[in-house]
């Protein structure tokens, strides 16, 4: 259906993808062509130095060079490191920091479930207090929550590009119907409401996956949940992919490959695939946040991870304090802080794509 | 140009047959016991016999589909396993029957019926105001490039896109409704029944909306009315000696608003499905809340009916953007 944070205006992304492959089309392509201003500028910046640093530098060193100057790409990019390094290190925080996720804390409620003390129960134990009627301490499940948020994103967002990279240079290398089959079927799976659909589906699933006592195993909710968001996520950079290739298939460098007798895996996979590393890593860097901000609402609805899974999430988390809403003064940090580290989360991830779109395509402008 | 909206008009049909096809498998091949997860409260044995039958989980796939399709067409009767003095009674279900609702004991067309004002108010006046604050913002930072105007709102824009529309509803809420009480909580009143109700209680969903949304078409369009300023007839007509508001609006945001307006129809037609998080927070009954309810209560009738009408409206609103291409730009056809 296309709720508002899954759409970041594709096709401005579209276009601005379509520009970056051109860049990054390094390797044979540039041989006969410096088409890139950038080589030239890096090279001119460099004279002073001795000669031997001019000679060599990977299209991926000079992408390197233009992000490193991206201020606001490289604070994105620091705090996506911290957040990332905290949700790993989970288990080991939570054990020097004395108190598991899960941990309900009574003693620190009131008889309504509210918790005691100032700000929510903030206290040198609870650094962020504690949830209202759970107890728990919340700084542990924002932790945790974020680590099974970013977990499913970036496992279904790497499936869900690998299925769309295949179908991409199969439908632009081969042309003629399986091409015209694939992109049809592209348009047809892209008119499905991916969110009414994902809604729908996946509580049937799950209830179709339940043991005889009526519970399913984590591990098949998790892939339900993931498996939802790469039958749908492919379409995207399958269309930027297949782009491309059409583009490049009819490249010297590809002819060359084919007169000198070079099978059809070897053109795809070691001529065609080095070249469309630069798109592929910007749909990435738009796929991982589209994912987490999906899976959040999905869990809002109380499709997927639910409370009873023991099982901390980031969207769990916000619906837990959507019902809080309308008496957010007893717990503010349960309110406002799982949507803003949603929020943070997406935010830093569209910077550090935008940046790194920037830096693989020399032609973009500010 | 007739020959173009034909064959658009006929893809368009195969795609909606496809789709058709695809969630009527997915939904009902799945073998989840929808007579038993949907009776309602006294619900017997006999009662579950009969559902079945009528949905036909015994008979194959391909007539279960093809019942499904002709009640759509033609309308059909249907078996809710309503009782009524001791008699089964059996409902005629018209023309375009989409299926009998069990859990709530009436048609889905009625509960479609229902939940279509509420979405449309909301996604309509939402899309007016999205589209005209974002593509005012995006031509407004494109002129003024690099001035912290256009940084404003680049920031503002990027903001927006990546906050999560039920994070901002959050907000909203607890903001207006339940901090200050400027506003009461939304609840829709029709706007037949009276309009000053129906536009106050639509404030935050709008507002909501629009947010995220015109935050994308800022971006869009300010990429756009920049290209769009490079072009070469662009630097003509100042040339030329044109009065600066004339060469932008007339020539240039004319040019940079075509693949806009593209992007909007097809925002429409995705966004006329149901808005789900918006309306489920705000508590609005629209199609999107209708769907999540079907959802949670396992009602595949009311799922498969607002599954399929969502994507129709995308279909349509993908065609109607196609055919206003082929007239806005010619060279459409020729490809």
């Amino acid at each position: 259906m296309g709720e508002p944070m899954q759409r970041d205006g594709n096709q401005a992304d579209a276009t601005a993808a379509a520009g970056v492959a051109t860049a990054a089309s390094g390797q044979a392509a540039t041989a006969g062509r410096t088409d890139d201003s950038v080589t030239v500028g890096s090279v001119l910046t460099e004279t002073k130095a001795p000669a031997k640093i001019v000679a060599g530098r990977s299209p991926g060193q000079i992408a390197w060079l233009r992000l490193k100057r991206d201020k606001a790409g490289m604070v994105s990019l620091y705090v996506l490191v911290v957040l990332v390094v905290l949700s790993l290190l989970a288990p080991l925080i939570s054990k020097f920091y004395g108190d598991g996720p899960s941990d309900g804390h009574s003693e620190l409620l009131d008889l309504q479930g509210i918790p005691l003390g100032y700000i929510g129960g903030v206290s040198g134990d609870h650094w962020l207090g504690v949830m209202p009627q759970r107890g728990q301490d919340l700084m542990m499940q924002l932790i945790f929550g974020m680590r099974t948020s970013l977990g499913i994103a970036l496992v279904a967002s790497i499936i869900s590009l690998t299925i769309g990279v295949v179908i991409g240079i199969t439908a632009g290398y081969a042309r003629g119907w399986l091409d015209k089959f694939l992109t049809w079927l592209i348009d047809v799976w892209l008119s499905f409401p991916f969110f009414l659909f994902a809604l729908a589906i996946v509580p049937v699933l799950i209830v179709n996956l339940q043991d005889e006592v009526g519970r399913v195993a984590l591990w098949k909710k998790l892939f339900v949940i993931m498996s939802v968001f790469f039958l749908f996520g492919w379409t995207y950079p399958a269309r930027i992919v297949r782009g491309q290739v059409i583009s490049m298939r009819e490249r010297e460098y590809v002819e060359a490959a084919k007169a000198a007798g070079a099978g059809l895996g070897h053109i795809l996979f070691k001529q065609l695939l080095p070249n469309l590393w630069a798109p592929i890593l910007v749909a990435f860097s738009l796929a991982v946040p589209t994912t987490i901000s999906a899976e959040a609402a999905l869990a809002i609805f109380g499709v997927g991870i639910k409370p009873s899974d023991d099982v901390a999430d980031l969207g769990q988390l916000v619906n837990f304090g959507v019902g809080y809403m309308s008496n957010a003064h007893l717990a503010p940090l349960t309110v406002y802080l799982p949507g803003t580290l949603v929020f943070v989360l997406v935010l830093c991830f569209n910077l550090f794509g935008d940046a790194l779109r920037d830096a693989l395509d020399p032609r973009s402008l500010r | 140009m007739l020959r173009f909206i034909i064959k658009r008009v006929l893809a368009a049909l195969l795609t909606l047959v496809a789709i058709d096809v695809i969630t009527f498998v997915m939904f009902f091949a799945i073998p989840s016991s929808p007579a038993e997860a949907n009776c309602g409260k006294n619900c017997t044995p006999e009662t579950i016999a009969r559902v079945n039958h009528y949905l036909g989980v015994d008979r194959p796939f391909m007539v279960q589909f093809a019942e499904f399709n002709r009640g759509i067409f033609l309308g059909r009767d249907v078996d809710g396993g309503r009782v009524l003095n001791g008699k089964p009674v059996i409902d005629h279900c018209h023309i375009p029957c989409l299926g009998y609702s069990f859990k709530t004991q009436e048609q889905v067309t009625d509960v479609i019926g229902r939940a279509l004002p509420v979405t449309t108010s909301i996604v309509i006046g939402a899309a007016v105001l999205w589209l005209v604050t974002g593509v005012g913002l995006g031509v407004y930072s494109a002129l003024h490039r690099g001035k912290f105007g256009d940084k404003f709102a680049i920031g503002v824009s990027l903001v927006g896109t990546s906050m999560p529309v039920y994070f901002f509803a959050l907000l909203l809420l607890s903001i207006f409704v339940f901090s200050t009480g400027l506003l009461p909580y939304p609840q829709y009143t029709s706007i037949a029944t009276n309009p000053a109700k129906w536009a106050l209680a639509l404030i935050l969903p709008w507002i909501a909306l629009t947010f995220v949304q015109a935050a994308g078409y800022a971006r869009y369009s300010r990429s756009q009315m920049l290209e769009t300023l490079s072009e070469d007839y662009i630097r003509t007509a100042r040339a030329i000696g044109l009065p600066a508001r004339t060469v932008h609006l007339r020539h240039a945001l004319r040019a940079a608003i075509t693949p806009v307006i593209t992007l909007f129809g097809l925002d429409l037609g995705a966004f006329l499905g149901g808005v789900a998080i918006t309306e489920t927070i705000f508590g609005m009954h629209g199609m999107g809340w209708a769907s999540v309810q079907a959802a949670s209560d396992l009602n595949l009738p009311v799922i498969m009916a607002t599954v399929l009408i969502a994507s129709v409206f995308v279909v349509i609103m993908n065609v109607i953007v196609d055919v206003l291409y082929a007239f806005i730009d010619p060279r459409v056809k020729l490809s």
